[in-house]
């Protein structure tokens, strides 16, 4: 059994969850997006994206901009410089990871192996 | 950041693939609405359809010819007016809006330049001894587009097929993420539409007197600007239904 595919990277878990990704992935294809445009683009509830909004903005990823504009308030959001380089890395580690399990891939098939036991994917419950 | 937990506590294959996918949609989604394109083309289209195709159908002249130019500013100034503040006002509205990233400069720019730089360098250093042989090869070959595209006598227009190649061939990458497969698809139907009106032409003399030809000959550029912003905004309306159950107030 090798030791290099034990030691994969591993991916930040703050950027990890599906919902705080999708926000991510979309701020860093702009320079800033407002809330409407973010719960349109991630189908997020209001209640659902506000929670992962603070919660990256608390993490120091993302910079949050209020401003009344015609008596509503207006909410931006962009990538802080932190949050740059933290989506970055984290694209950076999955591509990592995806050589890795290719290149496990690659070593089971020729020789028909079976395969290992942490790489069983469980059946659906 | 490595760790040296078991590859199955770390991550599952089949939501890494699916999260590709999606996030090619939202990228693709946040650029789009960046943009602001998809209906300002199609105005724009609009307006150069209205320009071009009057006089195709010989009806330039007289009073007609008075309130085609009448409509044509005024669509100009509808356009300016759309183009600055309605068409934005509208997609805030019903998009929300987004700020699209300043592109950095990338490799395959600063490659580009320098091939540009290259091909200075060759044409002023060793042009003038080849300039003898290529010359009449090059003159003739420009002589014979430049009577294909605005020969009057001819009327063949091939500007739209020139359109239609340049944006195909301007969206091919190594990599076409599957969103922006269909439009690759979509681009190669206009590339083969316009051309194939082109060849007709070409090939039926007569199809000269047939006014669909003669309006999708002439009008060929403005409609196809007005189908590839109506393209870009029906693919914007697609990806970013509104949800009935919750207005956009935040």
């Amino acid at each position: 059994m090798s030791n290099e595919i034990d030691a994969l990277p591993t991916p930040n878990r703050l950027i990890h969850e599906p919902a705080r990704l999708a926000i991510l992935t979309v701020l860093s294809s702009c320079a800033s997006a407002d809330f409407v445009f973010l719960r349109r683009v991630t189908r997020l509830s209001k209640g659902n994206l506000s929670v992962q909004l603070t919660n990256l903005e608390q993490a120091g990823l993302v910079v949050i901009r209020k401003e009344i504009v015609d008596k509503k308030t207006r909410t931006t959001v962009s990538l802080s410089k932190r949050g740059i380089s933290e989506i970055a890395d984290y694209w950076k580690t999955m591509d990592e990871i995806r050589a890795q399990m290719a290149q496990e891939k690659k070593r089971r098939v020729p020789g028909r192996t079976a395969p290992r036991p942490g790489l069983t994917p469980e059946p659906a419950t | 950041m490595h760790s040296t937990a078991p590859l199955e506590q770390q991550l599952d294959i089949q939501a890494i693939a699916q999260a590709t996918v999606d996030h090619e949609r939202l990228r693709y989604v946040t650029r789009l609405l960046g943009s602001q394109q998809g209906l300002n083309t199609a105005l724009l289209g609009t307006l150069l359809f209205w320009m071009n195709v009057p006089d195709a159908l010989d009806c330039g002249s007289g009073w007609w010819k008075q309130l085609a130019w009448l409509v044509g500013l005024v669509g100009l100034t509808i356009y300016f007016v759309a183009g600055q503040r309605w068409i934005p006002e509208y997609y805030q509205r019903r998009f929300g809006s987004v700020q699209a990233a300043r592109v950095p400069s990338s490799k395959w720019d600063a490659l580009f330049f320098l091939a540009i730089l290259v091909l200075l360098f060759v044409v002023i250093f060793i042009g003038q001894p080849i300039n003898h042989y290529l010359d009449p090869v090059v003159s003739r070959l420009v002589s014979r587009l430049h009577t294909m595209i605005s020969d009057p006598e001819r009327q063949i227009n091939l500007w739209p097929s020139l359109l239609w190649m340049w944006l195909f061939f301007s969206s091919m990458r190594w990599h076409i993420p599957s969103i922006e497969r269909q439009r690759s698809f979509f681009l190669l139907g206009g590339l083969v539409a316009f051309p194939l009106i082109a060849i007709y032409g070409i090939l039926h003399p007569d199809a000269r007197q047939v006014w669909l030809w003669k309006v999708l000959n002439a009008g060929g550029v403005g409609l196809s600007l007005v189908v590839m912003g109506l393209y870009d905004h029906i693919i914007l309306i697609r990806t970013l239904p509104k949800r009935a159950a919750e207005g956009d107030d935040e």
